[in-house]
């Protein structure tokens, strides 16, 4: 047992990621957090099932259950939503809130590096993240009950959850290290989802509405693989048995191979939008020559 | 400077910082040897603690370069962090966060074992006095313990240098004493320390050696010895006068390269070469035009004089102290302690009512008002407000910032101030601090030597100093 803490004692975890779920779990912010979120859930999951049960039955209460499939992709639906709500509000305050707080430059005098401060902070927000939609797995796993939704599939899910956060916690940060107050850099992320994911259509808008052809549209195409929104959706239609880009003749890869690069194209956004956000808090960025072999300090001394 | 980079604990070479076009620091060179207490003084603005952000890696040098414990921060900045613990002027907590937690978290940024950590911040809780409070909220200490708290946290990862930002800003007397009290405790453990501050008398009792900025240059810089052996120079001598203060007061301004400072009562205050001959032969030349010499001696310089001599001359581009300031420590009316600031009304014709502050140690907060016109100092006595409970003010020390000296008895025989030699420069404050000077007196209230940042913050402002090494602010605890 002892070997065993000791083992847990040496595997480095990230000090704010540390302090921050500690703090996190001593307050009841995270206790009420789970109650609304599981409880809107719920809300959702009932007027679902309410409609799913009015629309299927023109008579009496004979329901067609096929119709149920439809509950599990509702349900993760509303989450990504609530993710993509959730997380700037989590992560945006994490570097305003601390220079709003003071504790910024005590944090930046330290040997800590500022990738890892940020690294930290969107660690511990998506951490946060997850312990809400751990939360709601009993309630999604309702939909066991009715089929349509494999063990596969939930995992796939969660693994989707994840790259979200960690993709919507990134952007946070860096609109967090653009302005100086928290609430601006909420809107400042939400602004530029919404910027991302109008962007990323415009190009097939355009090829739709010229109707143009040949090898360049997969390439105009191509730019929705930024936007995760898509991704998500022929993940969903996937699971269906359908597939978005199937029969399109645009010859664009398509099925989950489409979903697979999305989604590796959206964690490579995050990480350059860590890197950036990085950047912008380090105050000797573009002062600091940085080494790989250590000079003798007699060396580098003019 | 290879050397030097190598043996100092602070190098700085050339350091530049702008601020648009403000230049805030300006070719700033300063090295602090190994186990220094580094007093870093300056007025308000004068690129202190901008330095010291550049130098904990906060803000980024446009030109020049640090070295801290013989890395360069440029290129070895990881190894500059671990040398120096900083301890910010104002800084925050998080919430819902323990001491122990609080040690915790900034120890395992600095990869120490927990265990380590334990033991260390029960050793540092002690040191900086706040053992037995491990299990408190960081964000529920009051702003003493936050400091001290500070302090520890600082020197968990046990570094070489300790950099302090204004650390007895905002704290109560008992607290600066404390916090006066680490600071020679981690100096004599060999800590080197480097604090900003404004108050002079700390550091003049504490630190080793100092460093005078203004205006993003550093005036001057060496060790204490040093530094108020340079205040010297000014050669101050006070002559102890009795009888016919008029007729020594012409003597004097008749002998060359003798200026007269200031003249009270019984005491004339000279400016002239610091020779123990030259010292001979203005006092003998007075006594041998019959003139009863009562006493004469030097003036002590002290770092509130020197501080304001060097920065103030600087900032008015004028000599100085050429028939300057009253320096404190003169014994002024009758054993009372003469202070900076009082006003000196050379070339003011003076009222009949002219009160004459006997035995009573003026306040700070008063400007000098050399070449000011006559009415408006009078009106201004005359209009202040009485003090309550002092009706005369004979032997009773004043309060600080009293509107004095009405109902002070002024005697005859004064053989006040007229017609003195006195210096065209403008002395010592500023001319804004001048024109500020009457609503200042008129609307000040008797306060009670106050203890707060507030009344402390503004003594520097308008340079004002008092007697004794005392900022004048009755905060900086020396009880």
């Amino acid at each position: 047992m002892n070997k065993l803490k000791g083992l847990f004692r040496r595997i480095h975890v990230n000090p704010i990621v540390k302090k921050d779920l500690r703090v996190i779990s001593r307050s009841m912010k995270i206790a009420w957090g789970i109650f609304a979120y599981v409880a809107v859930l719920s809300v959702i999951f009932f007027l679902t099932v309410y409609f799913i049960f009015d629309m299927s039955s023109g008579y009496g209460y004979t329901n067609n259950y096929e119709e149920f499939v439809a509950l599990f992709p509702i349900l993760a639906a509303v989450q990504f939503g609530i993710i993509g709500l959730i997380m700037p509000i989590l992560t945006a305050t994490a570097v305003s809130g601390e220079k709003e707080k003071q504790t910024f430059d005590l944090l930046l005098t330290t040997v800590m590096s500022a990738g890892a401060i940020v690294r930290g902070k969107v660690t511990s927000a998506v951490i946060r993240m997850m312990v809400f939609i751990i939360a709601s797995i009993p309630l999604m796993a309702i939909s066991f009950t009715i089929g349509g939704l494999s063990w596969g599939y939930l995992f796939i899910v969660m693994i989707a959850f994840l790259i979200f956060a960690i993709y919507t916690g990134s952007v946070g940060i860096f609109a967090s290290t653009l302005t100086k107050k928290s609430i601006t850099a909420i809107i400042l992320t939400y602004v530029f989802y919404f910027g991302i994911s109008q962007i990323s259509f415009i190009p097939t808008i355009i090829v739709l509405i010229s109707s143009i052809s040949g090898g360049g549209v997969n390439m105009i195409m191509g730019v929705m693989l930024l936007n995760p929104a898509i991704a998500v959706l022929e993940m969903f239609v996937l699971i269906f048995g359908e597939d978005l880009f199937s029969g399109n003749g645009w010859g664009l890869v398509s099925g989950w191979a489409w979903v697979i690069i999305s989604g590796i194209v959206t964690l490579m956004i995050s990480f350059l939008l860590q890197r950036l956000a990085a950047w912008r808090i380090d105050p000797l960025h573009g002062y600091i020559i940085r080494n790989k072999k250590k000079k003798s300090v007699t060396g580098v001394v003019k | 400077m290879r050397l030097q980079c190598v043996v100092d604990m602070l190098y700085l070479n050339d350091l530049i910082k702008n601020y648009g076009k403000f230049r805030a620091v300006d070719r700033l060179s300063l090295h602090v040897p190994k186990g220094d207490l580094f007093g870093f003084v300056g007025p308000n603005g004068a690129g202190k603690t901008t330095t010291i952000r550049m130098l904990c890696g906060l803000l980024k040098p446009d030109y020049g370069s640090i070295f801290i414990a013989g890395y360069e921060l440029r290129r070895q900045s990881e190894a500059v962090r671990r040398c120096i613990g900083y301890v910010p002027d104002f800084f925050g907590v998080y919430d819902n966060l323990k001491v122990k937690e609080y040690m915790e978290f900034y120890g395992s940024i600095y990869g120490i074992d927990d265990s380590e950590i334990h033991r260390m911040t029960g050793d540092l809780l002690e040191l900086v006095n706040l053992s037995g409070s491990e299990e408190a909220y960081v964000d529920g200490l009051s702003r003493g313990m936050k400091q001290r708290l500070c302090v520890a946290r600082a020197l968990l990862h046990n570094p070489e240098l300790l950099v302090m930002d204004e650390p007895s800003s905002g704290l109560d007397p008992r607290a600066r004493v404390e916090m006066k009290e680490l600071l020679l405790n981690l100096h004599s453990l060999g800590k080197t320390v480097i604090i900003s501050s404004h108050i002079l008398s700390d550091i003049s009792e504490m630190c080793s050696s100092i460093g005078i900025m203004n205006r993003g240059r550093l005036v001057t810089a060496g060790t204490m010895e040093d530094i108020l052996g340079m205040g010297r120079n000014e050669h101050h001598l006070i002559i102890g006068i009795r009888g016919d203060m008029e007729k020594a007061v012409n003597h004097l301004k008749e002998m060359p390269d003798v200026n007269i400072v200031s003249i009270r009562e019984n005491e004339v205050v000279v400016n002239c070469d610091g020779r123990d001959e030259e010292i001979n032969r203005v006092v003998g030349q007075l006594m041998a035009q019959g003139v009863l010499v009562s006493g004469f001696r030097r003036e002590e310089s002290n770092l509130e004089a020197l501080f304001i001599q060097l920065t103030t001359g600087q900032n008015m581009g004028m000599p100085m102290m050429s028939g300057g300031p009253m320096m404190q420590g003169m014994p002024g009316m009758q054993n009372a302690p003469m202070p900076q600031g009082m006003p000196v009304m050379q070339n003011a014709p003076m009222p009949q009512q002219m009160p004459m502050m006997q035995n009573a140690p003026m306040t700070q907060g008063m400007p000098m008002m050399q070449n000011a016109p006559a009415p408006q100092g009078k009106s201004m006595m005359q209009n202040a407000p009485a003090p309550q409970g002092t009706p005369a003010m004979q032997n009773s020390p004043m309060p600080r910032e009293m509107p004095v000296m009405q109902n002070a008895p002024a005697p005859q025989d004064m053989p006040m101030m007229q017609n003195v030699s006195a210096p065209q420069e403008m002395p010592l404050t500023a001319a804004t601090e001048q024109n500020a000077a009457p609503s200042f007196m008129q609307d000040t209230p008797v306060q009670e030597p106050a203890l707060t940042e507030a009344v402390s913050a503004p003594v520097f402002e308008t340079q004002a100093i008092t007697p004794n090494g005392d900022t004048g602010n009755g905060g900086n605890g020396n009880e």
